[in-house]
């Protein structure tokens, strides 16, 4: 069976500047992956490669088998690929409940309806109070999401992301930003995620990295410096030297 | 409240405004007309505006197309009014929908200039099709026959104003129904980050071309309306100055809410019939000082700052 | 053929220079500094008129006529900038097109109460009227106005924006307002000068062009869509990208006024509408220097 991302010599530059190279990922369902890398190793950039926020500058991406590198965002999605931004993008005159309601309308394909009726109106608020309850959000729903603190903002973040029922999630540093208080229910919510999901997951915070991933991707200068499970890269030198090294000090 | 009260009592605003206003201005039922039908067009430009977040300095291109089609219809093929009140949309949404077509991947500057350019090239056009469009002398003499075939259009403009305002508030009801739809929905959203819209699979050009139609139907129904009632149609109304107008009035209404940009066009046209002895000089600096003002002072509008002020004596924290 | 076709490019670079020097700083404004100014074309009447007034009422000199335009549009521009437009940098697109409509209404009101509504003509030395021999053709003198001074105008900008101080610091500015502020450069101060003499060269390109957009109230609603396509045919932010386009738009327009007078308006604006489709951003985007 064919993975469900899978990203072949990818590279891009900006200006004279490699911030990918060569990079070759596959992501099976049920994967769960961990991205690490110091800052400006290019993590985002790859993020943005795959879900076709930018264009590659050579190499090819792929959704289940089929190359998509020159496709939207917008057919990535629906072919299953969602992300969420490390800093976070919410829709700012929106309230809680109508940012997932925005999701959950876009992944039922209703945007352009100009009734709800009751068997939509029933779909989306399902999922909507669904992932109100596993971001332990509901009640916040009817706050202006400006309003809130920056942490709950991430949460909602990844809450958007969750109404969509992806069949890979990428997430670009979840819980940056949210408090030590709070980043358990992030956890959570991520390790109540379906097994059948492939999830790609950026992280400093070498604890939950363990603690989540089966295997680990160390990005440095934009290319894939080492990869294996979490015993093998906790156990490579080099990683250590280079990446878990400088995070102890 | 409950929230069937809630949109009861907004249904009702338009036919109470209405009464009262032919109550308190007997004598004014043109001008009257002429408010509501200033205010439908206000609401279409807000569609665009407000929920789209995009400026625009050519919206008279889809009033025009609607004023001059339905101009064109009632003197060569039939003086009926509905029916004329429908070519008039359809050709303001044709107008719209192709334009969209160009217009709908650029924003900001780009966008602002290219609705510049269709329209002076829309306006040119027609300024040089003289055969058909009287050129700069317009259309007139445009006879309707009577509403619904029972109705006579009276010389006082007396059922002017009540064509103009049901229209307006049939109108008025299908965008409160349109705004909160799931289409109405995404079309905020695509306002505030589109790009992240299509992260979750939404068509951002598709839901614009939509809602940029939607808006040039109605600005076509006010310019049909326009047409019918006044019986001359002119080149003001496919012109940049026209669009200028009517930004001013829904920004100073207050953009985004359908209650601004109706508040806008009333107060506007009013402050506008009344000052109109004073010389157009003098006016134009006043509505340049009410801009500049609003922006600095108002920046949601009369209907946002009168909203504040109710809140405040309510008690309640601002939102 | 030949003649017409030099006719049509000696009025169109003419042209194109004043669209050009009214423009210049209206790029730097929207695509540097990011700030959507529909009232740009007021600082070129305001050129004018002051122009034509320290000729008429003053006396003054057409050189010195020329320095009292640019220091009035800079001057005022100056002003406002610090009243008004710093204020509105950080607010949405929409907030900065409305304040600057009005600022236009106003301006226009204000000229026509000050100037009267009809033209007024900035009175020209007699060594600039008649006419120029080219062997081919008669020029009239004062063609060569705008010839000269837009040039100077692209030189100046050149210079100015690559070999001085302040070149220097605006550019780190609108790179990266932070770290400029950081590094000690006063970011307001910069962005009030840039401003001001984008509107001092605009008064300039007001005089050099007073034949061509003649000076009225008026003036700055009526070519606004001219000084504003330049901008984004040329690419918001790119100066000489701006001088192409000038040139490109001025042509243009001058060779439908000499082939097809009917059709004129409508080609300029079919030509803007195919570039920015095309290009969104304009012929020559801007790109930052890596
Ligand atoms: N749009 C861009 N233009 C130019 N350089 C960029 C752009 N986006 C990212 N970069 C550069 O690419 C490098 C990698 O950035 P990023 O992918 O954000 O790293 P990470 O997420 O690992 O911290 C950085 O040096 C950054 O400055
Ligand atoms: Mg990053």
């Amino acid at each position: 069976m064919s993975a469900l991302l899978e990203t072949r010599s990818l590279s891009k530059s900006f200006g004279g500047l490699n911030v990918t190279n060569n990079v070759d990922l596959a992501i099976s369902s049920g994967d769960r992956v961990a991205l690490i890398g110091p800052n400006g190793a290019g993590k985002t950039t790859l993020v943005n490669l795959m879900s076709g926020a930018l264009p590659v500058s050579s190499g090819e991406v792929l959704i289940g088998g089929d190359t998509v590198t020159h496709m939207s965002q917008q057919d990535r999605a629906h072919r299953g690929l969602i992300r969420t931004f490390q800093i976070t993008r919410l829709f700012e005159s929106m309230t809680v409940a109508d940012i997932l309601r925005v999701a959950a309308v876009q992944k039922h394909k209703a945007g352009l309806k100009l009734r709800w009726g009751r068997a939509r109106t029933d779909l989306v608020e399902r999922d909507v109070e669904r992932v109100l309850a596993d971001i332990k959000m509901q009640d916040r729903r009817d706050s202006p999401v400006t309003l809130l603190a920056y942490g709950e903002q991430r949460l909602v973040e990844l809450g958007v992301a969750l109404v969509m029922q992806p069949r890979v999630l990428l997430l670009d540093e979840p819980a940056a930003g949210v408090p030590q208080s709070e980043s358990h229910i992030i956890m959570d919510a991520i390790e109540r995620l379906p097994s059948d999901l492939g999830v790609v997951f950026i992280e400093h915070d070498m604890d939950l990295v363990f603690r989540f991933a089966e295997r680990i991707v160390v990005l440095v200068n934009g290319g894939v410096f080492a990869t294996g499970t979490t015993d093998e890269i906790a156990a490579n030198d080099d990683v250590r030297a280079i990446y878990l090294g400088e995070a102890d000090e | 409240m409950t929230n069937l009260h809630r949109s009861i009592g907004a249904a009702a605003v338009i036919p109470l405004a209405a009464v009262a206003l032919a109550l308190i201005f007997p004598n004014q039922q043109a001008f009257l007309a002429q408010i509501a039908i200033t205010a439908l067009v206000v609401l279409s430009l807000d569609l665009v505006v407000g929920f789209a977040g995009l400026a625009t300095l050519g919206h008279a291109a889809m009033y025009g197309a609607g004023a001059y089609g339905a101009a064109l219809y009632a003197l060569h093929v039939w003086a009926e009014p509905l029916t004329g009140l429908i070519v008039g949309g359809l050709a303001g949404a044709t107008i719209a929908f192709l334009s969209a077509l160009m217009l709908m991947r650029s924003h900001g500057l780009t966008f602002l200039m290219m609705t510049v350019a269709i329209t002076q090239i829309l306006y040119e056009i027609v300024n040089k099709s003289r055969a058909v469009t009287g050129g700069d002398d317009g259309l007139y003499g445009i006879v309707m026959k009577p509403l619904l075939g029972v109705f006579e259009f009276d010389f006082y403009g007396r059922l002017a104003f009540w064509y103009a305002a049901v229209v307006l508030w049939l109108v008025f009801l299908l965008l409160r129904h349109i705004v909160a739809s799931p289409f109405g929905l995404t079309v905020r959203a695509v306002r505030d980050d589109g790009d992240r819209v299509a992260t979750l699979g939404g068509n951002i050009f598709g839901h614009r071309v939509a809602l940029y139609t939607l808006s040039g139907a109605i600005a076509g129904l006010a310019g049909a309306l326009s047409a019918q009632t006044v019986q001359v149609v002119g080149l003001h109304s496919l012109s940049v100055t026209f669009s200028a107008d009517i930004l001013v009035m829904l920004v100073m209404g207050g953009a985004g809410r359908l209650w601004g940009g109706l508040l806008g066009a009333l107060v506007f046209m009013m402050i506008h019939h009344y000052a109109a002895e004073i010389d157009p000089v003098r006016w134009m600096l006043f509505v340049g000082a009410i801009l500049v003002a609003i922006v600095l002072f108002l920046p949601k509008g009369l209907f946002g700052g009168l909203e504040a002020l109710v809140n405040r004596l309510r008690g309640r924290a601002p939102a | 053929m030949f003649s017409l076709i030099a006719s049509i490019l000696i009025d169109g670079i003419a042209y194109g220079l004043v669209l050009f020097m009214v423009s210049v700083g209206l790029t730097v404004t929207l695509g540097l500094m990011r700030f959507v100014n529909l009232a740009h074309g007021t600082f070129a009447m305001i050129g004018g008129y002051a122009a034509a007034t320290a000729i008429t009422a003053l006396g003054l000199p057409y050189g010195l006529a020329l320095i009292c335009a640019a220091l009035a549009a800079g001057a005022i521009a100056y002003g406002l900038e610090i009243a008004l437009i710093r204020r509105l940098y950080h607010r949405p697109e929409l907030d900065q097109v409305l304040l600057t409509i009005g600022l236009v209404f106003m301006g226009i009101a204000l000229s026509g109460m000050m100037f009267g509504n009809s033209l007024v003509p900035v009175r020209l030395p007699e060594f600039l009227r008649g006419a120029t021999d080219l062997g081919f053709r008669q020029v009239p003198t004062q063609r060569f106005v705008p010839l000269v001074l837009g040039l100077a105008t692209l030189i100046g900008i050149w210079l100015l924006f690559e070999r001085t101080r302040f070149g220097i610091r605006l550019r780190a500015t609108v790179d990266n307002p932070r770290a400029a502020g950081e590094l000690g450069i006063n970011t307001r101060h910069i962005y009030a000068a840039a401003f001001a003499i984008g509107a001092a060269l605009a008064g300039l390109g007001g005089v050099a062009g007073a034949e061509l957009l003649p000076v009225e109230p008026y003036y700055p609603l009526k070519y606004l869509v001219l000084f504003l396509a330049v901008v984004a045919v040329g690419g918001p932010g790119n100066m000489l990208g701006s001088f192409v386009a000038a040139l490109l738009l001025g042509t243009v327009e001058t060779a439908g006024k000499y082939l097809a007078p009917d059709f004129a308006t409508i080609a300029l604006y079919a030509l803007m509408l195919l570039v920015l489709s095309w290009r969104p951003e304009g012929l020559f985007r801007r790109t930052s220097k890596t």
